[in-house]
């Protein structure tokens, strides 16, 4: 389990208009069930890269972080994305991560998973734990929002924890 | 340079609604094409303006910007320590980074 993943490819990267974030790369892949995935890496301020992904037929639905696709492979799609952040962070060996563990929603099961403390943030954090060790990021987490963080050592940037505190206070979305 | 107008209406689509031997329409068309005019068709965006809109509501992440940026109890990150992030990880499998 996540000892393998599937190739990928860079796609495009778009710059927002608003500047929030600063750019989404685009990245790509196939799964052997010929789905093809799509994983937008979100670039923030102080080489901040928040990790996203759905499935493509999912692209233009505002739930598309939270459906299901009931394929059995998560294993290796997750480990694509370890895989895409570890290309990230070989051309930006300053750059911290996050992603957040949206909440399931499956009408058909009826399921409608409340938004803290979510099974795909236990699943992402557990996973994040076992293969980056505490060298290069301190971890950090918010339990509530199902958010976690790994921030860069190596980077500069003074207070930097600090400051992506406040960035991700900042911009989470459903808050105040 | 004038450009002649092409109709596209067929022809039972302009008689549609007309009884025979008479000129005017049917009162179901002419209630028809009253309540187009008063009530318009919504606007339906194009796709990619739909993922343009739905960026702001997006619960995936970090996306629309909230006016203050004060860090309250319920927004702090917490910091794993050495010995949780021992215990709580999987052994059997060895560091990537």
């Amino acid at each position: 389990m996540f000892d393998s993943w599937y190739e990928f490819k860079y796609v495009h990267a778009i710059k927002s208009w608003d500047g929030i974030p600063l750019k989404t790369h685009r990245y790509s892949f196939k799964t052997t069930k010929n789905l093809r995935f799509l994983v937008d890496v979100e670039e923030y301020n102080f080489k901040v890269f928040i990790v996203k992904f759905y499935l493509r037929s999912h692209l233009y639905s505002s739930k598309r972080f939270n459906l299901l696709t009931n394929d059995f492979d998560t294993s290796r799609k997750l480990r694509t994305c370890l895989q895409i952040m570890l290309s990230i962070y070989k051309k930006e060996p300053f750059a911290s991560f996050g992603f957040i563990g949206t909440p399931i929603i499956d009408e058909e099961r009826k399921i409608n998973e409340a938004e803290n403390n979510t099974k795909k943030y236990r699943i992402y954090s557990v996973l994040v734990k076992s293969l980056f060790s505490d060298v290069h990021f301190i971890h950090a987490y918010n339990q509530e929002k199902s958010a976690y963080t790994l921030i860069n050592k190596d980077n500069p940037e003074p207070e930097l924890f600090t400051k992506v505190q406040t960035m991700f206070a900042h911009y989470y979305p459903s808050l105040g | 340079m004038a450009v002649r107008k092409k109709h596209n209406k067929s022809i039972s689509s302009i008689t549609e609604g007309y009884t025979a031997g008479s000129t005017k329409p049917s009162s179901e068309q002419q209630v028809k094409g009253s309540a187009h005019k008063k009530a318009p068709a919504p606007f339906k965006p194009f796709p990619s303006q739909v993922t343009a809109l739905e960026r702001n509501t997006d619960t995936g992440g970090f996306l629309s910007p909230k006016p203050s940026g004060n860090v309250t109890d319920e927004l702090k990150l917490t910091i794993v320590s050495k010995e949780e992030l021992e215990n709580s990880r999987i052994k059997a499998y060895s560091f990537i980074l």
